[in-house]
């Protein structure tokens, strides 16, 4: 009998030190958006990922979703989890005007033991749905010109004369 | 950027943007004493010697049109840890990297750098917030492991304050010099790490008010299409 104890508080032990699993993919993509359309499409876009919006901040850039994916919790068999969900979070950024960075994370929340790659699921997920709402951005692609006249820095003329 | 610390110790105060702007207004004010220590304060910020022909106080008198330009996109902060506990910044990669200036079609000079937003940030030492975030997951990892009290541990969020200025620029540039007064073009040229002109990036205002008294201040921030009718967005 102590020794099923023992078997069963190691096991409990074991399970509570995982309690609390986060997504090893962390994708981070530039779209040709403006920054606060991020966050107005945010709400109706995200409901056909299975996810809903728990915290919007655009002041802040920051924008946390929540989900409830039923079909991937079983899996994992975390009954708290199925009650917390999961979180994914987008840290949006803005690059210029019509271009705007996000960085999106997930973590499960009350997690007992592994997710068996829910959580990057939820971040590939998101990326590939916001893929599919938004163009996006490659740098290498930016439109070059002429060379800088003079290749170093000229200092800056003070008594510019211009007539 | 800063707003969770104070930059270490040894680089508090080395931000020349704000030595510049107050020996400016000093200067205004005819303060030419505190104008001269303001100039001083700024070249000591190692902007770099480009940036130090701009922090002369003959010039701070005599140039009557500043333009101020803010290029790329500065960091932002993105969750660390098992439980999101710490927050780091993160450099935002853009294309832009210098300016020329040119005003009436004549070439005038380069922005110099006089604020980079990303040295400011990553040289702040670690914050009284990092440290408690720190014990607070330590707290959680011991809570979650007791048996009975465990499930209070799962409930408690410890996630770190991912909250950061998201529009903010990575640099501010600045170009000054004396022009006749009047109605003025000014044409800004963006180049990319290669010194290779960003064609789309290209900027022109027309009829810049230079005003015989006093300065005229343009500020404006590099982007793609920015002066473009056709553009999709401002």
């Amino acid at each position: 009998m102590r020794f099923i104890l023992c078997i069963l508080f190691g096991a409990l032990f074991a399970a509570q030190v995982g309690c609390t699993s986060h997504s090893w993919t962390k994708i981070e993509r530039t779209y040709e958006v403006g920054y606060h359309d991020v966050f107005q499409r945010m709400p109706e876009e995200c409901k056909k990922w299975m996810m809903s919006v728990k915290k919007s901040q655009p002041e802040a850039g920051l924008i946390v979703l929540e989900s409830h994916r039923v079909h991937d919790q079983i899996l994992t068999g975390s009954v708290i989890n199925m009650i917390a969900g999961d979180e994914v979070i987008l840290k949006v950024q803005q690059v210029t005007p019509t271009t705007t960075k996000i960085f999106i994370d997930s973590k499960a929340k009350g997690q007992i033991g592994p997710d068996f790659g829910r959580t990057d699921r939820n971040v590939t997920t998101v990326a590939d749905a916001l893929d599919k709402v938004w163009a996006q951005v490659d740098a290498t692609t930016e439109e070059r010109g002429e060379k800088r006249p003079g290749s170093s820095a000229s200092q800056p003329n003070a008594q510019a004369k211009t007539q | 950027m800063a707003h969770q610390t104070r930059p270490n110790a040894g680089t508090q105060g080395r931000f020349a943007a704000i030595h510049y702007w107050l020996g400016k207004s000093y200067v205004r004010l005819g303060d030419m004493g505190n104008a001269r220590v303001a100039m001083r304060k700024a070249q000591s910020c190692e902007a770099g010697p480009e940036s130090n022909a701009l922090f002369n106080l003959q010039r701070l008198q005599e140039d009557n049109l500043i333009i101020v330009i803010q290029i790329g996109a500065g960091a932002g902060l993105i969750p660390q840890g098992g439980d999101w506990q710490q927050t780091a910044y993160k450099p935002t990669p853009y294309a832009e990297r210098a300016a020329e200036v040119f005003i009436d079609g004549q070439h005038v000079g380069s922005a110099v750098m006089i604020a980079d937003l990303w040295e400011q940030v990553s040289t702040q030492g670690q914050t009284e917030e990092q440290r408690i975030q720190a014990s607070k997951a330590a707290a959680k990892s011991i809570v979650q492991s007791l048996p009975y009290i465990s499930l209070l541990g799962v409930a408690w969020d410890v996630t770190g304050d991912m909250r950061s200025w998201a529009l903010l620029p990575d640099r501010i540039l600045v170009w000054s010099g004396k022009v006749p007064s009047g109605d003025h073009t000014v044409i800004l040229r963006f180049y990319d790490d290669k010194d290779f002109e960003l064609t789309r990036y290209r900027q022109t205002w027309y009829f810049v008010p230079v005003p015989a008294e006093g300065d005229c201040v343009v500020v404006t921030r590099a982007a793609r299409d920015k002066c473009n009718i056709c553009r999709k967005e401002q």
